[in-house]
């Protein structure tokens, strides 16, 4: 899809003006002149869902200067920016403030120095409809609308709120990033305002990068506090991104009212409080009494504090992003990410500290828990830039989107020191549509072996030796082990990318050798090296700044043998058949002839999904497609990718699933009776797994995470009446409908197929 | 939309406006195409539903038969578009005859 370096100026031309004359629709699109729908309308997209080959506007069309070549887009312009010239950025590590509760009205109340209005169980929009012309709960910056996005009343109110009352709070912004932010030093261009949305801390502050980073730890529930302070003004966004965002925490274990998906985006000049309980799953049926220690989290004085449910879903390494519908990939694009790690017994990130429960994985020793310094996080994603050096996106095939830059932690293909030692890993794939596959490569260009202990935030049972990771989809997460005490100070290693993507986006096509990988592609910049580890004597200490680390100091950690405990597959209650594709007509309407959100005409979206091998259906707000009407259930689910050329990375929300099968193709160990979120499901390909649902009840989705796939409606709404007995969970979600004046709701439909109560 | 001048926005609309007619006849043709083969075979009769109004229940759990059947259907997609390099179209249902011997699935299979 990217030109060769050494392309003509006549063909980089006609490559410009076709990128440049989709970023207009793109930017049409994301100020709302246009429609996804309008797209098909005009007949942009063909039946296949490409887009139309038109020299003019397709990548994908043939060159008017080379017969049987395709258009192609530009190079990213780089300046004098070289790969690993340029230190890694460690995420950047918010600071926690305690809560305290206010007796008077159960209110969790912010350091009085912070300013901060208390977080409350139900929404400041309750206030504001009880009383609209109270300024107090009116959007202040427009003075139109609730101040908290959070919708109304007790539907929206936080589950459980005294059981899992805030401990700690965050304060943060999703802006405008800050000024100077480059991608590396050597690039040109500095970002503009508008180019890069990304989190600050604070309120109504500008973004920063790298993407933040928030340690929680069972037992201590968190209050985030997010501001929108994008602009009011939706086309002032530098030609892409929605200026209305919902935070999605991946795969922790909330409330729907916190998992920042079910259609309750808020708007600038207002916030949301998402309050995330770190509840460790199960907790309403096994480990009750908390009495088993490996359901613990650390208590910061060396000690634990037992909490209930299952050891054995424990979480780790999480991620939170935006969840926009519609404009999830170019929201997530231009910078609304970041990670989660939570901390627990077993995963204490301590790895001095002995007491039969901490597995002393590599992480450090400074701090009590949550050290890092040698555990480590990885955002690995892909980014394109027009010729001035701006962020680019291009949403113009509905099959993918990849960038020609790799950035790990938003830094153009960076190095890191390590010491001679073992570290730990975190790496997510953030890419839109990328699939990876990464080894890492010995000095002599040999593959270093690690192992594998991790998948989407859940131990392996054991750890597993590998020299190359599987495929990882977009938003996968593995963690890894990698021990460099065989490399000499000195010494240089590199993150290999192996995988060759379609041009188009559209999945992975093979994997180089990692000989060849390292040679790098003409065709795609992201393939090949990603990231240097340069062997060093001393690093500095992230966990106390100002602290030295030497490598002559003794690895005191270690990677046990058996990391948690299996869970069997038992027989389910129910199962069900998710099938992704293109089938049926993608009509997303409901019976009441309209589709939420945004998207009010009859023309139909590419991307289908259809549940039990009835109809198929595009994605809708207010249909509810699988309802679980109990908790507890255990049930057996099956995806089956519809087939016919598209790879799709298909993520479960709230719950994990335990990985059964694949069908008849194999299924390698990293995945097998492993817990997982995200499920590649190949062109041809199923998965089954075990899941169950319980502790909270809502709104939820599930949904293809090849973010373009998803944006053009490849998602469905779950609903759980898993909440405790007597609260509104128990009963079908209303649907919330966002405006600027506030909140509104409607009734979903609810597909027969998926309510097992019919 | 309103006020769209732009080149992109110009040509996608005069490419568009040419080739929406043939898109349109495009989907319309594999509807039609799905409709006469009657080719798919799942397992619990399909229900319409009409207001409110459901005429046959539908299959709220899926049986082993049900997945093995939608993974056949995928592998002959995906056996199509190897061999023609033309991925699935959208909106289509492509002829597929679903044979129940071939066991791609076992239900509580690990």
């Amino acid at each position: 899809m990217y030109l060769p370096t050494k392309a003509s100026r006549a063909r980089q031309r006609e490559a410009e003006n076709a990128r440049q004359n989709r970023a207009e629709i793109v930017k049409a699109l994301s100020h709302g002149q246009i429609t996804r729908r309008d797209l098909y309308r005009w007949g942009i997209y063909t039946a296949t869902g490409a887009l139309l080959l038109k020299n003019g506007l397709s990548p994908f069309a043939r060159s008017a200067y080379a017969d049987d070549i395709p258009t192609g887009t530009p190079r990213s312009p780089l300046g004098t920016a070289t790969k690993f010239s340029q230190p890694m950025p460690r995420l950047a590590l918010q600071t926690p403030y305690t809560l305290t509760r206010d007796p008077a009205t159960g209110n969790a109340v912010f350091p009085a120095a912070l300013g901060e209005r208390p977080a409350k169980r139900l929404s400041y929009h309750t206030d504001f409809t009880a009383n609209p012309g109270n300024p107090a709960f009116r959007n202040p910056l427009n003075n139109r609308g609730p101040i908290e996005g959070r919708p109304p009343g007790e539907i929206f109110a936080h589950q459980r709120w005294d059981e899992f009352f805030p401990q700690v709070g965050y304060v943060m912004t999703l802006g405008q990033v800050a000024a100077g932010s480059k991608f590396h030093p050597g690039m040109t261009a500095t970002q503009n305002p508008n180019s890069v949305w990304t989190y600050g801390s604070g309120r109504f502050v500008r973004g920063t990068l790298p993407p933040f980073l928030i340690k929680g730890r069972y037992g201590q529930p968190i209050l985030t506090r997010i501001y929108n302070n994008t602009p009011l003004d939706r086309t002032q966004n530098e030609g892409f991104g929605r200026n209305e965002s919902q935070l999605h925490h991946h795969n922790a274990h909330n409330g729907a009212e916190s998992d920042g998906a079910a259609n309750v985006h808020h708007f600038p000049g207002t916030f949301y409080d998402y309050r995330w309980s770190t509840t460790l799953a199960r907790r309403d049926k096994i480990n009750t009494a908390a009495t088993e220690i490996r359901a613990s989290g650390p208590n910061g004085n060396g000690g634990l504090n037992k909490v209930a449910g299952d050891f054995r879903e424990i979480q780790g390494t999480l991620w939170a992003h935006d969840h926009r519908f519609f404009f999830t990939a170019e929201n997530v694009y231009k910078g609304n990410l970041g990670m989660v790690n939570y901390y627990s017994g077993p995963d204490r990130g301590n790895e001095e500290l002995v007491d039969g429960v901490n597995l002393r994985l590599p992480s450090g020793r400074l701090l009590d828990y949550g050290n890092v310094d040698f555990d480590v996080n990885l955002v690995i994603s892909d980014a394109a830039l027009r010729p001035d050096g701006q962020l680019f996106f291009d949403t113009f095939t509905t099959d993918g989107f990849l960038g020609d830059l790799p950035l790990v932690n938003f830094a153009y293909a960076p190095y890191l020191n390590v010491l001679p030692r073992k570290y730990r890993f975190r790496i997510l794939n953030a890419c839109m549509s990328r699939f990876f596959q990464f080894a890492i490569a010995a000095p002599n260009g040999s593959a270093v072996p690690f192992q594998f202990i991790a998948n989407d935030g859940n131990f392996v049972v054991n750890p597993i030796t590998l020299s190359s990771l599987d495929h990882q989809g977009i938003a996968e997460r593995y963690d890894i082990v990698v021990d460099f005490s065989s490399f000499a100070v000195g010494s240089s290693l590199k993150l290999v990318n192996k995988l060759r993507m379609r041009d188009d986006g559209r999945g992975p096509t093979d994997t180089l050798s990692l000989s060849a990988a390292l040679a790098g592609d003409p065709n795609d910049p992201v393939i090949g090296p990603v990231l240097e580890f340069r062997v060093a004597s001393s690093v500095p200490s992230v966990d106390v700044p100002g602290v030295t680390l030497f490598a002559t100091t003794p690895d005191l950690s270690q990677v046990p043998n058996t990391l948690t405990e299996q869970i069997p597959i038992v027989q389910p209650v129910r199962t069900r058949l998710v099938e992704f594709g293109r089938s049926g007509g993608g009509d997303s309407r409901g019976p009441n002839g309209q589709c939420t959100p945004d998207c009010p005409e009859g023309m139909p979206f590419p991307w289908t999904i259809k549940v039990n091998g009835q109809e198929a259906h595009s994605m809708n707000a207010n249909r509810i497609s699988l309802l679980v009407p109990q908790p507890g259930q255990i049930e057996h689910w099956t995806y089956v990718n519809g087939g016919g050329g598209w790879d799709h990375p298909i993520h479960l929300h709230f719950e994990e699933g335990i990985t059964m099968n694949r069908g008849s193709m194999s299924i390698p160990n990293t995945e097998l009776l492993v817990r997982k979120d995200v499920w590649r499901l190949r062109s041809s390909g199923s998965v089954t797994f075990q899941v169950q649902f319980g502790e909270y009840g809502g709104s939820y989705v599930n949904h293809c995470h090849n973010t373009v796939h998803e944006d053009f409606a490849m998602l469905m709404r779950i609903q759980l009446l898993t909440g405790v007995a007597g609260s509104p969970q128990t009963a079908v979600t209303p649907t919330p409908n966002p405006s600027l004046d506030g909140v509104t709701f409607t009734t979903p439909e609810i597909l027969p197929e998926g309510d097992p109560r019919t | 939309m309103n006020q769209i001048t732009t080149l992109g926005l110009s040509l996608a609309l005069a490419v568009g406006f040419a080739s929406a007619v043939s898109a349109q006849t495009t989907t319309s043709s594999s509807t039609s195409t799905t409709s006469s083969a009657g080719v798919l075979t799942t397992a619990t009769p399909t229900t319409t539903t009409s207001g409110t109004t459901t005429v046959k229940k539908k299959p709220t759990s899926a049986t082993a038969d049900m997945v093995n059947e939608a993974i056949q259907r995928s592998q002959a997609r995906a056996a199509k578009e190897a061999q023609t390099g033309t991925p699935q179209q959208w909106g289509s249902e492509e002829p597929f005859t679903y044979n129940p011997a071939v066991k791609n699935f076992t239900a509580g299979q690990q």
